[in-house]
């Protein structure tokens, strides 16, 4: 009692102290504003992101190694682009007086990359709105249940939405994007990952319907069954309108006037077969619901997501629909180099299902039982591999379908920019050829959203989009260096190296760290000290406005990201993340009810540079 | 109390009509000690203006019958002041918003031109030439490339009049360093707002050198091209890059002035001016070797840094004039240009020579703006712009008793004069009260 009494008293003069201090320190800047102000009236720097203006819409690649499409190669070239358009490739293209010349002698050009469907541009909504309830949940309104058919993407873009750069990062110059929601979500339109407002970006509207088997909420249609009920029932009373609209505007003559209807009428261009339905699957029991629910209604479809369409590649083949493959991929599992396998006596399987590749050579049993406690390490060892084959096909799918001779597009669905180029690099070395990825990140999507005639490409006429890297794109020290978007070039920055170590050690987060934490009364000085080694970490927080030293627990280390979580007492349990570089850590506290505070730190002591930990 | 009286001063608009005096016909300055910056200093000396310039100087002048002859028996004549730094015109009142025309926001825009902006009938247009100051340098601020600044005479009804024949571009050379005590800003971080800040520079000038290249080819043989794109803040630099406009670099520490010494040379850009400099005295002679003339100041200033003398900032002109640079002084104010002879006199009595604390603020200025065929002397030919004194002019205890500018005898009036007249004729007065 009379310790918390003390230690309340202590808060209260604390506290009471810190405000005068801040009182004063206001009234001193305050002053001393006014005194700058009146000498220097006009000196405050404006740091405004202003850019510096073109001064040519023409522009010379030259000497460059370009891939006009897939499979070509065209050595010491130049491109033109003038106006956002190609107007001249190869060796002898003359370089017009007014380009804006870039050496290219060392770089690779390549058509701009097209995403073949995805969100980018349309920001996630930042909350929420409280869902309606509808007063008959069987049958709410169509726009509660997600069935929002005529609603256009183009009016939802937002130039400034992060993922537009990081896409066109990765070399991606346009993509065709949706709306966000659930069963039908709206119509999509093609944009370029470029421009300062909406209609710069737009390139072509009202491209496609896009849906999926996502249900609405607490009401009609929840369950992929009633979304697949629900579907065939809007297209059938949409063909029944479509039929008397039709017939009403040849003759009205005894014909009550149809109603109009959104959903329905937005339905139309796709009964007429000039829209697509853009169908997302992720697993291959959606897709085969999906497969045969376009076979029983016709509609033109192109298949996205497809995840784990090598499970499928019989109805694909037969179903002859386009494909766009998401370049979403698992978490890679991580390897347990240490210990080789517990029981390595096993025999390799032999009934392995026929799409898995050749790395079989894993250990998986699926017949393998344990019979007590004590062998536990055997199952756990045997699920281990399980994981990894099951990873391995997930990556190798594009290959399958590669070899399955079956075209498909990528699109980016909603994978991680940074992960893009990563994961194409991953599926390669699982066996996709260069050709085919290239293919599937230009010609293809270009084919499938009928943009053949001004992407895709490298060939004059073709628009300005272009992909400019040192190594080759699918090489893993290939790296972006120019994007052009419409003619206008984009400087990519490159990635930040972590200084002193290969990419793929980890940081040691042993030692002592020094920190600043930016708590919203100030900052507040701490000291975090790491003991142990790989996956066996120990540690103390000693935070400078407590006398006490907190324990952490659940210290993990993932990648070059450190995680721990502290008891602060009436601050409640602290989670906290942490990245590392070398000898500077950077992230944040997640303190409850006051949210993420930024944490940054310095290396007192330890190793003086991260090492790998084997 | 002083904002209160500033609205007062606003409120009230000032118009000082010029003298009446036909400038056709010729007015003698006779009986005058007449220094002349450039020929030397004639005693008893006389000057003949007629049509706004110097006609005839020099002692046993002929005066024409018909002359107005001004007697200065006992008094001297200057060439007017040039303040190489102020923002005349464009400021009115600080702390106003309304009354602040010398920033805009953004980063580049060169081609916005002070001299539009000028208001003639700015308040301290007349504080400041009473007091011998006759033609500014009008800044604009704000921003990597905040405009073109431009020389003004210090009379006229409109900017245009004013206009005293140099437009230059101005450049705030990327700021390495701390801005102040009260920068918080991490190490970390100045330095990559520094860097960012120097790569948007050379990202502006490589767009500029090739709008100019491109430019150059189109102009030489429009009929094989088409027009270049219309890029206004890219024009602007045009003439800068080709040498036929001067860049005004403001630059003020000494790590700032030696990597903007080698941007100039590594960009050759030919016709260049810095302006602040108040760490010059440490990297002077590489100033000096780059031979890039200096408007320096303010000099009633403190030191840069804490382990500096107090005196160093007074000192500053003197130590660049010593290594061989050449300067101008400037005072980089507005409502308080009227001063500029005391900066000059703090630096004269600092180390700068006298004769050449009075060409720092008269022919050396002339000839870096390129006007000193006008400008910055007493010689035949040249505009009768210049003041009489009764004494030296840096001395704070001098009283200038005539203006010229342009051959137009300018009312020894002011804001200041007419407050003080004000106050001083006050009826019924405070003295009634005494009475009482």
């Amino acid at each position: 009692m009379l310790l918390i009494d003390l230690q309340s008293v202590y808060c209260l003069n604390h506290s009471s102290l810190q405000s005068i201090m801040r009182i004063h320190y206001f009234v001193f800047a305050a002053t001393a504003c006014c005194i700058l102000l009146m000498n220097l009236p006009v000196k405050a720097q404006v740091n405004s992101g202003e850019s510096v203006p073109d001064v040519t819409r023409t522009i010379a690649l030259t000497n460059a190694k370009i891939i006009p499409s897939p499979g070509q190669v065209q050595e010491r070239s130049n491109v033109i682009i003038r106006d956002g358009l190609i107007i001249a490739v190869g060796p002898d293209a003359a370089i017009p007086f007014d380009a804006f010349e870039i050496p290219a002698d060392s770089l690779t050009v390549y058509a701009g990359f097209i995403d073949g469907l995805s969100h980018t541009g349309i920001p996630q909504p930042k909350q929420q709105p409280e869902q309606e309830r509808p007063d008959d949940p069987a049958n709410p309104p169509d726009e509660l249940a997600g069935i929002l058919p005529y609603r256009d993407v183009r009016p939802l873009l937002d130039p400034k939405d992060k993922r537009i750069a990081s896409m066109r990062e990765s070399g991606f110059t346009a993509a065709h994007v949706v709306p966000r929601g659930r069963m039908l979500p709206g119509v999509g339109a093609i944009i370029l990952l470029g421009g300062d407002t909406p209609n710069e970006m737009v390139y072509q509207g009202e491209t496609a319907l896009y849906a999926q088997l996502s249900g609405a909420r607490r009401m009609y249609p929840g369950t992929d069954m009633a979304v697949i009920a629900k579907l065939r029932q809007l297209y059938k009373e949409s063909e029944r309108r479509h039929r008397a609209d039709r017939l009403y505007r040849e003759d009205p003559t005894g014909l009550e006037r149809p109603q109009y209807d959104p959903v329905h009428y937005a339905m139309f261009p796709v009964l007429e077969g000039e829209r697509p339905i853009f169908f997302h699957t992720d697993g291959v029991l959606d897709l085969h619901r999906v497969l045969s629910v376009q076979e029983e209604l016709g509609f033109p479809a192109v298949l996205t997501g497809l995840s784990q369409s090598f499970d499928a590649i019989d109805k694909l083949k037969s179903a002859d629909l386009p494909l766009l493959l998401t370049l979403e991929l698992p978490k890679e599992p991580k390897q347990n180099k240490k210990e080789p396998p517990a029981d390595s006596t096993e025999t390799p399987p032999t009934d392995a299902p026929a799409e898995l590749p050749e790395i079989m050579h894993l250990d998986y049993d699926p017949d393998h039982r344990v019979t007590s406690f004590t062998d536990l390490e055997s199952e756990k060892a045997n699920l281990e591999a399980r994981r990894t084959i099951a990873y391995k096909t997930h990556v190798g799918n594009a290959a399958v379908l590669e070899s399955e001779g079956l075209s498909f597009g990528f699109s980016t669905g909603s994978a991680s920019p940074s992960d893009l180029l990563t994961n194409v690099r991953k599926m390669i070395e699982e066996g996709l050829s260069e050709n085919a990825a290239l293919a599937a990140l230009t010609t293809t999507p270009a084919q499938i959203l009928g943009l053949t005639s001004s992407m895709g490409t490298v060939e004059v006429g073709k628009m300005g989009n272009l992909v400019v890297t040192r190594g080759s794109i699918f090489d893993e020290e290939g790296q972006v260096k120019y994007v052009f978007v419409d003619g206008r070039k984009y400087e990519i920055e490159p990635p930040k190296k972590t200084s002193g170590s290969d990419a793929d050690a980890e940081a040691n987060p042993a030692g002592t760290w020094s920190l600043s934490i930016s708590s919203p009364d100030g900052e507040i000085a701490g000291t975090l000290t790491i003991s142990g080694s790989d996956d066996d970490w120990s540690g103390t927080l000693i935070v400078d406005i407590t006398p006490e030293t907190s324990q952490l627990e659940s210290i993990a280390m993932n990648g070059n990201v450190l995680t721990f979580s502290f008891d602060a007492g009436e601050f409640g349990n602290i989670t906290s993340s942490l990245t590392l570089d070398a000898n500077s850590i950077n992230g944040s506290f997640d303190v409850p009810d006051i949210g993420p505070v930024s944490v940054s730190g310095t290396r007192t002591s330890g190793p003086e540079k991260s090492t790998t930990v084997q | 109390m002083m904002s209160l009286l500033y609205s007062l001063l606003t409120a009230a608009v000032l118009l000082i009509p010029p003298s009446s005096w036909k400038t056709d016909t010729v007015t003698a300055l006779t009986n005058a000690r007449i220094i002349t910056i450039t020929q030397g200093t004639i005693e008893n000396g006389t000057i003949l203006i007629q049509d706004g310039t110097i006609i005839q100087i020099g002692t046993g002048v002929d005066i024409p019958e018909d002359a107005r002859v001004i007697d200065l028996e006992g008094l001297s004549i200057y060439p007017g002041m040039i303040d190489s730094g102020t923002q005349m015109g464009l400021v009115e009142v600080g702390s106003l918003p309304e009354t602040r025309d010398a920033s805009e926001l953004g980063d580049l825009s060169p081609q916005m031109k002070a001299l539009t902006a000028v208001n003639p009938n700015g308040v301290a247009i007349p504080v400041t030439r009473v007091s011998g100051v006759t033609t500014v340098l009008t800044v604009p601020s704000g921003g990597m490339l905040p405009g073109q600044a431009a020389l003004i005479n210090l009379h006229g009804y409109t900017p245009q009049q004013m206009f005293a024949g140099f437009e230059g571009v101005v450049l705030r050379f990327p700021a390495t360093g701390r801005r102040g005590r009260f920068d918080s800003r991490s190490e970390e971080d100045i330095k990559k707002a520094a860097d960012e800040a120097m790569k948007k520079l050379n990202d502006t000038w490589n767009s500029a050198e090739l709008h100019q290249r491109i430019d150059s080819t189109y102009q030489a043989r429009p009929e094989d091209g088409r027009r270049p794109e219309y890029v206004p803040s890219m024009e602007a630099l045009r003439d800068v890059i080709r040498g036929d406009q001067t860049l005004i670099i403001h630059v003020n520490t000494s790590k700032d002035i030696l990597a903007a010494i080698e941007w100039v040379q590594t960009r050759g850009i030919e016709r260049v001016l810095f302006s602040g400099l108040a760490e010059g005295w440490r990297v002077a002679d590489k100033i000096a070797e780059a031979g890039i003339p200096c408007l320096v100041g303010p000099v009633l200033s403190v030191p840069t840094r804490q382990s500096d003398r107090f005196d160093k900032a007074y000192k500053n002109a003197g130590l660049m004039h010593a290594a061989g640079v050449k300067i101008a002084i400037r005072s980089d104010d507005t409502a308080n240009a009227r001063n500029l002879p005391y900066h000059a006199g703090f630096a004269a009595a600092y180390g700068l020579p006298l004769e050449e604390a009075l060409r720092a603020v008269t022919i050396n200025p002339a000839e870096f703006f390129g006007v000193d065929d006008r400008l910055g002397s007493l010689e035949v030919g040249k505009e009768a712009t210049f003041f009489v004194a009764d004494g030296d002019p840096f001395e704070t205890a001098t009283t200038i008793h005539h203006v010229f500018i342009a051959g137009y005898e300018m009312p020894m009036e002011s804001r200041h004069t007419q407050l003080y007249e004000e106050f001083l004729q006050r009826t019924p007065g405070l003295h009634m009260h005494n009475q009482d």
